[in-house]
């Protein structure tokens, strides 16, 4: 028992090692190639040239601080997840309470919670955000009756664009341009005016993904590219996005929420976001769609992303990281499902620990209550890595030429 | 198969479940009970069940009259309750299928029971009837026996094909063999002898003509849109053509979420000493559906609340329901000059065209539907959460079809999930047609104000 608990923390040690060297690598390649393609654009257009470069390189130097910033969060969010890795398996076996599955248990004012520390601090920036702008920029806007009907109308088309998206590639570049379109001509009326459109776009699109997404799911490819369109011309998108996806789904986070004993049923549904009359298996369908639009975008290559796959391996270690729920193998399985094929083909040898630490580890563990999606999930790798050795590309991942 | 690390996981060992079964449910949501009980039991039962409010508010109580009255009575509430064959559970279990649905749950005991018994099941649109008779078929043949043991018919190609791809699904682990009779599906003088053979009655009934079908081996024989498979008016000559070649032992399963009375009662005589499972008139569509009219002025009117619709609900996909092909061509040009993807399927539509206007709906690269009543039944696209009739159904007599309504806006809400339908009035005929429905179906179908684009929004997301 102890040889093999050393084995697996030796395991994870080096997974987390590999995992850092080859980002590091990845970067330094990316850089690279941005390099290269800068050049080409000097050569062609020098006038042009100087401020893209300006522009690329500032952007360049914020995305690195951001980088290290997290490589740094993610070393030490991991060092403390190996602290608490051991008594948590030893105990794997014994009735085990919510409480000893907790990464960090915080100050205490995060018991009913459990999340890691980092994504916990990373989630409430963003959450913060969204929050700020519904409960104080948003009524601000409402209450002067033009700027109102301006933003029902920039609603309307935004709702109207986003639910006419398909996988034709065409389309999609219509719809993108047309919502950047929207969003640059609420920047021209103001910041706040541009906060609020952006909100209003993450809110439809997230719901998109509740009710589009959530039966069909590889309908998150082309809402993810668009997604990733508009974060890479707006920026602060990103942060709006990132909220709604956090506000309506904890699992993005990914956050596990506590039921006190004291607590109704009704009450907790409450604080996971249930809908009024919402079943538990509606509920989940609801958040997989989340999940799948998530993975979707993380997994995004076919433009240039700057919300990556190293966000899917972060999620993916998070949440094998934490004890299971009931809901914890859809959750597993709608990630992979849609962004199972790029971890893989980005972490090679790392992502294939990954799914063996799936396999070995979490899905021992599943709650005897999610038998059938546990079920589901074993069988679709069962077809994919043991089969075919990999997961291969949804066929719906690339887009149509019409 | 190889570089999988020192752990070595073979295929084989997946066999094994980590958890040890009986699995016990530890969720704090109550469940239907799953003892056995008399049917003077049975009535207590459902008063149980009623007192589980979260149940009664997506599932509704049914009627289940047994044939033999010392027959016992099983509900169960977990697929692992049926005790279906593991390669047929994990087929379930791959298609997504949690547990069952109320209509599966009743069933599908009934179903499977030996020696087999006929039934009439009635449920809502969207419930979870395909599965249901599939898992009975699916259960019921032998694999080794290389021929035809099952028929299943159903009144449009698209529903045929619909019922053959579950099929397929649902016994992808077993070595069933299945087939398509449709008009085109079939080469002249092929011999069929797939275990299972779905179809439409036309063509299925030519097949038997012309010996290229062996019916003699059929243990299971299903109609799927059981009412209108018996209409005496359409189908109902070939259905019976066909049950009568059906060997006299064969069991008769008949579904449908409507079965008017003419019909019900003409359908004990088809499918003798059935056991039952009925619904109450006003629990014909569900709660998870909600039911809208919009007062419009004019018939340009309609177009123009029609385009604002996309503008204030998210939709994944929808159909629009319209009584005629002009009007059809009239929209997929208006709503395509907007940006929207649309396809258009009508009744002049064949064969390959058909197919590929639904698979381009089904597939999503069109997101709207304009159909005229072609598509009422069965279609069963999970994406679809509204329904439009942007004319009311009406019959060939040109009086409201309300049957042809609960098929419809059965469309969208498929198991449980939310779903939105909005009817379009614009004159007192209209009006009419849609009250009468309204009647007939005991639910209240909620006005919505064309006048100000922001109340529209307001009253419907009050209701969904």
């Amino acid at each position: 028992m102890k040889k093999e608990l050393q084995q697996s923390l030796d395991v994870i040690k080096k997974m987390e090692l590999e995992e850092q060297k080859r980002l590091k690598e990845i970067r330094e390649e990316k850089e690279r190639k941005e390099k290269e393609v800068a050049e080409k654009q000097r050569l062609e257009k020098e006038k042009k040239q100087r401020e893209e470069k300006e522009k690329l390189e500032k952007e360049k130097a914020e995305k690195d601080k951001l980088e290290k910033e997290r490589i740094e969060k993610e070393k030490q969010e991991h060092q403390l997840k190996l602290k608490q890795e051991a008594p948590k398996i030893s105990i794997q076996n014994s009735s085990i309470t919510p409480k000893h599955a907790t990464p960090i248990k915080g100050e205490g004012e995060q018991s009913d919670k459990i999340v890691s520390k980092q994504a916990w601090e990373e989630a409430s920036t963003y959450l913060e955000i969204v929050n700020k702008i519904k409960t104080e920029l948003k009524p601000k806007m409402l209450q002067n009756v033009e700027v109102s009907n301006e933003l029902m109308k920039c609603k309307m088309k935004i709702n109207r664009t986003v639910g006419q998206l398909t996988r034709s590639q065409s389309q999609l570049i219509r719809l993108a341009k047309s919502l950047n379109e929207i969003f640059n001509g609420a920047k021209e009326k103001s910041l706040e005016f541009h906060q609020v459109v952006m909100y209003l776009a993450a809110k439809k699109i997230i719901k998109q993904a509740e009710t589009e997404v959530s039966v069909k799911n590889d309908t998150a490819y082309p809402l993810a590219i668009l997604c990733v369109h508009l974060g890479t011309k707006h920026p602060e998108f990103w942060h709006v996005l990132l909220g709604r996806f956090m506000k309506k789904c904890i699992f993005i986070i990914p956050c596990y929420l506590v039921k006190p004993k004291a607590e109704s049923l009704q009450v907790y549904q409450e604080r996971l976001g249930f809908k009024k009359n919402e079943t538990e298996i509606q509920y989940g369908e609801r958040m997989c769609g989340i999940v799948a639009l998530y993975a979707a975008v993380v997994q995004t290559d076919a433009i240039p992303n700057s919300y990556g796959i190293q966000h899917g391996w972060s999620w993916m270690a998070r949440i094998l990281n934490m004890k299971p729920r009931k809901l914890t193998p859809l959750l597993i399985l709608t990630f992979l499902e849609i962004a199972g094929n790029k971890l893989l083909q980005q972490y090679g040898e790392q992502g294939k620990k990954l799914v063996h630490l799936i396999i070995e580890k979490s899905i021992p563990m599943m709650p005897a209550s999610s038998v059938a999606s546990t079920t589901k999930l074993k069988l679709f790798l069962e077809d994919t890595v043991f089969k075919q050795g990999t997961i291969p590309a949804h066929p719906s991942r690339v887009l149509l030429n019409e | 198969m190889s570089g999988w690390g020192e752990t070595n996981v073979k295929e084989s060992s997946w066999g094994k479940d980590p958890e040890p079964t009986p699995i016990k449910k530890e969720s704090s949501w109550a469940d239907e009970p799953t003892e056995t009980i008399k049917m003077d039991q049975l009535e207590k039962e459902i008063k149980e069940i009623k007192k589980h409010p979260h149940l009664a508010e997506v599932e509704h109580d049914v009627q289940v009259t047994l044939a033999d009255s010392n027959d016992i009575y099983h509900s169960v509430s977990t697929f692992e309750d049926l005790k279906l064959k593991e390669e047929l559970l994990k087929g379930v279990y791959a298609m997504g299928y949690q547990k069952p649905s109320k209509i599966q749950a009743t069933a599908l005991p009934l179903l499977l029971a030996d020696p087999p018994k006929n039934m009439i099941g009635q449920s809502q649109a969207g419930t979870g009837k395909t599965a249901a008779f599939s898992l009975n078929i699916l259960s019921r043949i032998n694999i080794a026996q290389k021929t035809t043991q099952a028929l299943v018919i159903a009144p449009a190609r698209e529903l045929a094909r619909q019922i053959l791809d579950n099929l397929r699904e649902m016994g992808k682990f077993t070595q069933v063999v299945t087939s398509l009779a449709v008009p085109g599906a079939i080469e002249r003088g092929e011999k069929v002898s797939a275990h299972v053979v779905v179809g439409t009655p036309g063509t299925v009934m030519e097949l038997i003509k012309k010996r290229q079908l062996d019916v003699s081996k059929i243990i299971v024989f299903v109609l799927d849109e059981a009412d209108s498979m018996l209409d005496q008016q359409g189908l109902g000559d070939t259905s019976v053509r066909i049950k009568n070649v059906m060997p006299k032992t064969c069991q008769i399963v008949l579904f449908s979420a409507t079965f008017p009375d003419h019909v019900r009662e003409y359908a004990t005589k088809f499918a003798v000493n059935a056991n039952t499972i009925s619904l109450k008139q006003e629990e014909l569509s569900v709660d998870s559906i909600k039911q809208f009219y919009m007062d419009c002025k004019n018939e340009q009117h309609k177009a123009e609340i029609l385009s604002s619709i996309y503008d204030l609900l998210t939709i994944g996909q929808s159909i629009i329901f319209v009584r005629t092909r002009r009007t059809a061509d009239y929209l997929q040009k208006r709503m395509t000059d907007e940006g929207h993807s649309v396809s258009s399927l009508h009744g002049d539509f064949e064969g390959a065209d058909r197919d590929k206007a639904i698979d381009d709906f089904r597939e999503g690269r069109s997101k709207v539907l304009i159909t005229t009543n072609v598509l009422a039944r069965g279609i069963d696209i999970l994406q679809v959460n509204l329904v439009i009739n942007y004319d009311m159904p009406v019959d060939k007599d040109m009086r409201p079809d309300a049957e042809t309504y609960i098929h419809r806006i059965g469309r969208t809400g498929r198991f449980g999930r939310q779903g939105v339908s909005i009817n379009f009035c614009h004159d007192k005929r209209s009006f009419e047609e849609m009250k009468a429905i309204e009647s007939y179906i005991g639910r209240e179908i909620i006005r919505v104000p064309t006048d100000n684009i922001a109340d529209i929004e307001k009253i419907l997301k009050k209701e969904i």
